[in-house]
């Protein structure tokens, strides 16, 4: 036991490692980070070195769910009801066009090749559904982790976010169908009905214990102050959900789904920073779910048919994700960046088609194709195979069209902005200055006519000596009449540092808090005694929340 | 408070007034008196003064200070008054010195160009920006009390003088 404890360990933190490994070798040639995950989770996997084995990958089915819980849970974060409210019909539409033109293609193409290899249309039939089902499932992990890589946002990022959210319920219900008629077709003991009841219990009992679990937790969270103990309790729950959802057989992934969107809509307030601090946080467990994705996938016993299976699931399966999106984009008036490039972004498959492929191995397994390779070793198989292919080139595809549309590098951050954004952008160039031999009663018309909190001052040279605020004033405000022989150079502060107009506000920023000030003089870069301006904490976060307002403005759709 | 109110004068002529700094503030050995002497002369002794203090580290910054100080304006601010003030950073705490000139400087080129007969040197660390201006405001305030000034302009000696400063006590010669 300890033996395979303590392999576990290091299997686990050589798969870290190496998948971020993988990770930076993969951006080196512009690929997306979630593709080196997945390589090099190959080469250690079934497929490659066998370091990762069949029962490495059993022990750790439990951190499988753990991932699928945490991943849930951010991908949930990320769902606002504003978006459902505004774009809810296109969604929709671009929800069914995509899934249900999967299904069809998918379903058309492997029925021709099944029916080629069995000779007989209820096998072939029974096959197409389930493939036809599987087909419309989108991996909600890794085309967010792209959108989060490349910072992506705008109105078909949020699109693709919930539409991977919702596309596994889509092909969790067309599966129930879809096996219970392949059941029905075969001469099997299925019912529609009541396989439709329980896979409504998998969706509905998820969706209600992640939604009640998120009530539990909003109500723990009145009582802590610190995120990061938020973040504590924040985990305990997800695992909690997980536990349940996995003792019920109900759907992991949207179970932490519920319990992050309900977290998001009705205490975004208190949930932020726990989003924040738990996506740095789900990094090893990002990598390290996908390193073994790619371990799990086997080649060793696919046949030539299955190959052309795999072939025209992934090409059937690309059309009708790239066909149906545009068709749902149109018929909802989607903007056009939406119509045109979010089919692209649908094409990574993972944790829900690959979990339906298995219970179809078990469900399907004496529907028999050829007399050694059953319908269910057949969908196990072309699964694996279209999981590597779409896996490799899925995420490179989202990269692809957040690019296209413009959306990649969006989603800034104010700390991103402070670093973008130069002195120059925010300050006040070029103001009022006073001389330090002038009366405290012309400083004082000057803050009374302009809306500065403060002034450079100058000597009888030009160059700058101090500053005045008028927090310096406010304590012989009341004494008027020293207010005549008083000068600027009496009350002016001391400059213990400046600022040139092209650094940035970051530097500006850190500057400030280094030297306990407000604000800073801006002086010229070529001559640091001459001033041109004057920057506050004021101007940055006004500069801030403008360059935030128009950069959002910019994404809104323009038709 | 008015003028009449702010003071008590006894039987033997002693008066009694609210002192005006704190105990501490100014020492006896930085109040001066003297006849008659020009400006520069009575700022340098004022400098001199209280380079001696263990609170000032450079006499050359105070000097400069106080000097640039009346270069952009002349610190008398009228009724006899002259109220020199710098804040440097090489002090380690607000320090005062005080002088009496009883023929007053003609050429302090004080706001209302009389001569200045009461001087105060106020000297501050450079973060201690509200302490100076509440003393210099504090300063202006009480002097606008005829009765106490002309009680420190008529002092018979430095002692009454700093006495009247830092106790309120004086003999009333006026």
């Amino acid at each position: 036991m300890d033996d395979i404890n303590s392999g576990i360990l290091l299997i686990l933190g050589l798969s870290v490692i190496g998948g971020m490994l993988g990770a930076l070798a993969f951006q080196k040639i512009r690929f997306p980070q979630v593709v080196g995950y997945i390589v090099i989770g190959f080469i250690i996997g079934e497929s490659g070195f066998d370091i990762i084995g069949n029962k490495h990958a059993e022990a750790l089915q439990m951190f499988n769910y753990f991932a699928l819980g945490v991943i849930g849970f951010l991908v949930g974060g990320e769902l606002k009801i504003e978006a459902f409210k505004k774009y809810g019909r296109q969604f929709t539409a671009i929800l069914l066009g995509e899934g249900v033109m999967a299904f069809f293609l998918v379903g058309a193409l492997s029925y021709l090749v099944i029916y080629l290899v069995a000779k007989d249309f209820r096998v072939a039939l029974a096959g197409a559904v389930v493939f036809g089902a599987i087909a419309s499932a989108t991996d909600p992990a890794s085309t967010v982790d792209v959108l989060w890589e490349y910072r992506a946002q705008g109105v078909m990022t949020t699109a693709i976010i919930a539409i991977v959210a919702l596309d596994d319920a889509l092909a969790m219900t067309l599966y129930g169908i879809g096996k219970a008629s392949a059941q029905l077709l075969t001469g099997g003991h299925g019912s529609i009905g009541h396989e439709l009841i329980g896979v409504s219990r998998e969706l509905l009992g998820a969706i209600g214990v992640g939604g009640m679990a998120a009530l539990l937790l909003i109500g723990f969270l009145r009582w802590i102050r610190h995120p990061e103990r938020g973040v504590a309790l924040a985990v305990g729950m997800i695992m909690m959900v997980i536990g349940v959802a996995v003792w019920w057989r109900m759907d992991v992934i949207l179970a932490g789904m519920t319990l992050g969107f309900v977290m998001t809509n009705l205490a975004s307030y208190r949930s932020e920073p726990i989003f924040k601090l738990l996506r740095g946080f789900s990094i090893p467990i990002y990598v390290l779910f996908f390193v073994l994705v790619g371990a799990r996938l086997g080649f060793s016993r696919m046949t030539w048919w299955i190959w052309m299976l795999v072939l025209v699931y992934v090409i059937g399966r690309s059309v009708g994700k790239m066909l149906g999106s545009y068709w749902g984009a149109s018929i909802s008036r989607s903007p056009r960046n939406v119509r045109r490039y979010l089919g692209m972004s649908l094409f990574a498959q993972g944790g829900v088609a690959v979990g339906l492929s298995i219970v179809a191995a078990q469900n399907l397994k004496n529907i028999m194709i050829t007399p050694d390779v059953s319908l269910g070793d057949a969908i196990v198989f072309a699964v694996t195979g279209t999981t590597m292919i779409v896996q490799l080139v899925g995420p490179a595809m989202v990269k692809a069209a957040v690019r296209l549309a413009g959306e990649a590098g969006r989603n800034i951050t104010e700390d991103d902005m402070m670093d973008m954004l130069h002195v120059r952008d925010a300050a006040s160039m070029s103001p009022h200055m006073l001389k330090e031999s002038d009366s405290l009663r012309s400083a004082l018309m000057l803050f009374r006519d302009n809306d500065m909190f403060i002034y450079p001052v100058i000597d009888r040279a030009g160059h700058l000596t101090g500053m005045v605020s008028l927090e310096a004033l406010k304590s012989v405000l009341l004494d008027r009449d020293t207010w005549e022989w008083l000068l600027v150079a009496d009350v002016m502060d001391s400059v213990p540092a400046r600022i040139t107009p092209d650094q940035t506000l970051a530097a500006a920023e850190q500057q400030m808090s280094e030297c306990r000030l407000d604000q800073l003089p801006v002086v010229a870069a070529d001559n640091t005694k001459t001033p041109v301006g004057i920057i506050d904490r004021r101007m940055i976060k006004v500069k801030l929340q403008s360059e935030l307002i128009r950069r959002r403005s910019e994404e809104e759709p323009h038709g | 408070m008015s003028n009449d109110m702010s003071h008590n004068s006894d039987a033997a002529g002693q008066v009694d007034f609210a002192p005006l700094f704190q105990s501490g503030i100014l020492s006896r050995d930085n109040v001066l008196v003297a006849e008659r002497v020009s400006k520069n002369e009575i700022l340098q002794r004022l400098i001199d003064s209280l380079a001696g203090s263990p609170m000032i580290k450079s006499k050359e910054e105070l000097q400069e200070g106080i000097f640039h100080r009346e270069q952009l304006m002349s610190t008398g601010i009228g009724m006899e008054i002259g109220i020199p003030h710098v804040r440097i950073g090489s002090v380690k705490d607000v320090i005062l010195a005080a002088a009496l000139v009883r023929q007053g400087v003609d050429e302090y080129e004080s706001l209302d160009s009389k001569p200045v007969k009461l001087i105060f040197m106020i000297v501050a660390r450079k973060d201690q920006h509200d302490q100076h201006l509440k003393l210099l405001a504090q300063i202006s305030r009480r002097l606008k009390e005829d009765a106490f000034r002309r009680c420190l302009i008529d002092s018979a000696d430095g002692d009454e003088f700093y006495s009247l400063l830092t106790e309120g006590r004086g003999n009333g010669h006026g």
